[in-house]
């Protein structure tokens, strides 16, 4: 077991290597120059080179690669070009508010798409097994962007129900508040905040699980050992709860894991329509910046955390199924 | 055109939807050659004429900076209500006015900030020495007056009194240390370009500060209003973050992405603002944001904005909808060091080809009005005094033949054996121009023209054009706050920003004269000179003037809209509850 994480955290080195290679020279091959932004059109040819050279962006581009490196190795990550701020603070500001809106849509997608897909599949071919998978087709198809208009029109404009946009106090920050003073109003309108974006962002995964959770579920329930649970004289609920769905959870968990990348990515969406304050709407933007640090920072810490969660997810394997090892 | 009218709730926000992604990206060039609405300046979007609401009604003049009736600043933590009684009467006290940004700022120090917002909070945190009105003229704020005892002395007289949000106060010495960190090379401020004719600063004493000028430089006094900042602080890292000015408000809180709060300053020398806070979201999406104004959760809206949002909320009536002219145009560069377009009757051509007027009404939904020359409507030296291309496709047909292109069998015109092709460029943020070059590609194809179209995304899209690789691009400028701003980079043999190198030694003399020339009325004459003779010489199509608009909640009161610094009447404002 211990070989087994040695050997993924060197994987995973690795594909950070490979994903900062790869950072670098998309953005470097990228045209557009962060000094012309940075100085505008004011600026005299002469003013532009010494920038250039200030910023070390008159080097070859091997050297500017190493020197990224070399930084990186040391934990620092730069200043970024246009912000004039340190690129690990403008992170440390954005990710646990993306973080945040991750794990909530993350967790509306598993327990939406568990409690469906188990529905749809004990009672196949029924009138909610239909209307579900319908919606869950729907919601496989549907972009993120449009769901999310449609979200506020409905709830915000319409309904005056929740907030159009925004996040309120950060989730943690909220619960700490609630638990020291016994006020939950924070806790509250931290969550109004968050209904709208995490559902429309969680709604694809939601209806990918349901329906994979499903057809799992009913290949697993018309296995022998489920027959035998049944002759024996289980119930129902036991029947799925403890012989079925641990086996057809399997797939459901390996997907679940991608989809925390899926999300991570798809929330730039989400982020952008809800005025989400997420590293998803600083990264594009930075992009359009070509504010190159600050790219590759977000890029490499985003990349950092999928990796993680997917050695997280490799060793859930073991833990819900017994037949895994690893050696 | 793919205007697809009826649809649209949902068509009309997917194209939002792209033109906000890339709002970001936007800001950056803001007035550069301002990508498009979502980006700085005054912004585009817009172009007509009228304001559909009356102003709002304001109980005293709105803004004054010269604030001589202005009362004078309380002692530091004395309250500063009046009896309550006074305030029935006048504007009504508190409130926190919620207002809606389209990008977030890049930095709140005002000498380094590069995009709208930051701009937006500089009128809000800091003063500069003068201000500038809703009609481009610099007007007392900081310096009480000034003389100018020859062509290359500037005395400003400091106001006194003046107390910064950290309690200090405002000297001489702090005017000094602003604008020399400016012309520091080693700041890499954004602005020093605006100061390049100043020779030194000079603190003479505690309230005064002279400017000694390399030459004389008529447009100084409009670049007098960067926000002053405090010697004492304004070197700390941090400044960027925590600014501290002498504005009607002080900057709380800055939530990088999300929000930034600020709150009245109780010793603004103007007297404390009626707000006790204003609260600045970010929303990037254009009609997510005009949405969150219609649920309530926003006060006020301002461009970048959708045409299709601004004509439904002014037919739905429930919200104020106010537009001016802006600072700025649409256009599209001629490269005159493009083989083809070097010609002249080519460019001269094309420019019979552009239907300014239909453009406005079909793209832009009726907002702006048809651009004649780079000097914005509004602005003193403007004069409507100059010639412009009707919409002609005999008389371009007739040019393009007189210049040697001659219809060919194919019904491409050719000479010497070469076909008459160009490229037809914008940018991708911007889907209004992305229109707006389907239109110029189907009139050139028209009159025999091999037009193809090109469009990337901003950053690309402007390299390409900054290193002159480009035959016909379609761009805007923003922010043309002066004269010399809207003129002097863009048409001097050497400008910064004469992209396809346009070269014609009256105007340079012309320009160059007019920038050391401090009398208006004859300015105006060499400016307006110049403007027949670029019109003539049509190294641009002027297109479109762009519009400025705000949306609000008829609750806010006091508001006076201004094209180029638009939040300076917040300090008046109030929340009628």
């Amino acid at each position: 077991m211990s070989r087994y994480v040695v050997k993924r955290v060197l994987h995973t080195l690795l594909v950070l290597l490979g994903v900062s290679l790869m950072t670098f020279a998309l953005i470097h091959m990228t045209p557009g120059d962060p000094v012309l932004v940075m100085l505008g059109t004011d600026a005299t040819p002469s003013e532009l080179d010494r920038l250039r050279h200030l910023l070390g962006l008159d080097q070859p581009l091997y050297v500017q690669y190493a020197q990224y490196l070399g930084r990186l190795l040391t934990g620092q990550m730069g200043d970024s070009i246009f912000q004039h701020q340190a690129v690990s603070k403008l992170i440390g500001d954005r990710f646990p508010a993306t973080v945040e809106l991750t794990l909530a849509a993350m967790s509306i997608a598993v327990v939406l798409g568990m409690l469906t897909g188990v529905i749809s599949a004990v009672v196949p071919y029924s009138l909610f097994d239909v209307t579900a998978m319908l919606i869950a087709l729907a919601g496989v198809a549907m972009p993120v962007f449009w769901l999310g208009m449609l979200a506020i029109l409905l709830f915000s404009l319409q309904l005056g129900w929740l907030p159009s946009f925004g996040r309120g106090e950060p989730f943690v920050q909220a619960v700490q508040y609630w638990f020291r003073t016994g006020d939950p109003s924070d806790v509250v309108d931290s969550l109004r905040h968050i209904v709208l974006p995490a559902l429309t962002l969680g709604a694809f995964s939601a209806a990918l699980i349901s329906r994979l959770v499903r057809s799992a579920l009913l290949e697993v329930l018309g296995q022998d050992y489920v027959r035998t649970a049944r002759a024996k004289g289980l119930a129902q609920a036991p029947v799925i709860a403890q012989h079925a769905l641990p086996n057809a959870l399997i797939p459901v968990i390996t997907v679940i894991g991608l989809q925390v990348g899926t999300l991570l990515g798809g929330a730039v969406l989400a982020e952008t329509i809800f005025a989400w304050p997420g590293m998803g709407r600083l990264l594009i933007q930075a992009i359009s910046q070509r504010d190159y640090p600050l790219v590759q920072g977000i890029v490499m810490v985003t990349a950092l955390a999928v990796s993680i969660i997917n050695v997280i997810v490799d060793l859930l394997y073991a833990t819900i199924n017994p037949r895994v090892r690893y050696g | 055109m793919n205007a697809q009218d009826s649809a649209q709730p949902v068509r009309a926000r997917r194209r939002d939807f792209l033109r906000l992604t890339f709002a970001a990206s936007a800001v950056l060039l803001a007035e550069a050659c301002g990508p498009s609405p979502s980006s700085g300046g005054p912004v585009p979007t817009a172009g007509a004429p009228a304001p559909v609401n009356a102003a709002p009604p304001t109980t005293k003049p709105a803004i004054q900076p010269t604030a001589a009736t202005a009362p004078t600043q309380p002692a530091a933590g004395q309250p500063t209500q009046p009896a309550a009684g006074a305030t029935q009467a006048q504007a009504q006290r508190g409130g926190t006015l919620r207002v809606g940004l389209d990008v977030d700022a890049d930095t709140l120090d005002p000498r380094l900030s590069k995009n709208t917002s930051g701009f937006r909070v500089k009128e809000l945190a800091f003063n500069g020495l003068v201000a500038i009105n809703p009609d481009y003229t610099p007007v007392p704020d900081l310096a009480e007056n000034w003389d100018n005892p020859d062509d290359k002395t500037w005395v400003f007289h400091l106001r006194q009194g003046v107390r910064f949000h950290d309690g200090s106060d405002l000297t001489a010495n702090d005017v000094k240390y602003t604008y020399d960190s400016v012309l520091d090379q080693s700041f890499n401020s954004p602005a020093r370009a605006f100061y390049l004719s100043v020779d030194k600063v000079d603190a003479t004493d505690k309230n005064t500060v002279t400017f000694t000028l390399k030459s004389p430089f008529a447009p100084f006094l409009s670049y007098m209003d960067l926000g002053i900042a405090p010697q004492a602080s304004g070197a700390k890292p941090d400044f960027g973050t925590k600014p501290v000015g002498t504005g009607p408000f002080k900057v709380d809180t800055w939530n990088t992405g999300d929000s930034i709060d600020l709150s009245a300053f109780d010793g603004f020398y103007g007297g404390r603002p009626n707000l006790d806070r204003v609260r600045l979201k970010v929303v990037p999406d254009n009609s997510a944001r005009v949405v969150a104004l219609e649920s309530g959760d926003l006060d006020f809206v301002q461009s970048p904005l959708s045409p299709q949002d601004v004509s439904r909320l002014q037919s739905a009536g429930k919200l104020k909808v106010e537009r001016t002219p802006a600072a700025g145009y649409t256009y599209v560069n001629l490269n005159t060091a493009d083989p083809i377009l070097s010609d002249k009757k080519v460019r001269q051509a094309l420019s019979h080809l552009v239907n300014k007027q239909q453009i406005i009404d079909t793209i832009y939904k009726g907002i702006g009005k048809p651009a004649n020359g780079p000097i914005v409507p509004g602005m003193w030296a403007y004069s409507a005094d100059v010639p412009s291309y009707d919409y002609s496709p005999d008389k371009a047909k007739q040019l393009l033949d007189d210049a040697g292109w001659t219809a060919s069998a194919d019904g491409i015109r050719t000479k010497d054996g070469q076909k008459l092709s160009l490229v037809v460029r914008t940018h991708s943020e911007d889907p209004d121009r992305k229109q707006l070059i389907q239109v110029l590609q189907s009139e050139f194809q028209n009159v025999g023209i091999d037009a193809t179209t090109s469009t990337v995304e901003f950053p690309a899209f402007f390299q390409d054009v900054q290193d002159g690789k480009y035959q016909v691009g379609v761009i805007g400028w923003l922010n043309l706050s002066d004269p010399d701003r809207a003129t002097f980079r863009q048409f001097t043999i050497d400008g910064t920003a004469n992209y396809g190198k346009y070269k014609n030694d009256q105007v340079d003399s012309l320009l160059k004269q007019a920038r050391t020339t401090l009398d208006h009325d004859k300015a105006k004459a060499l400016y307006t000179d110049a403007v027949k003779q670029i019109v003539d010489d049509a190294p641009y199509i002027f297109v479109q003037y762009q519009e400025y608009i705000a949306m609000y909640t008829p609750r806010l009161q006091g508001y006076v809209i201004n094209p180029v610094a638009n939040w300076l009447s917040f300090k008046r404002v109030s929340l009628a509850s």
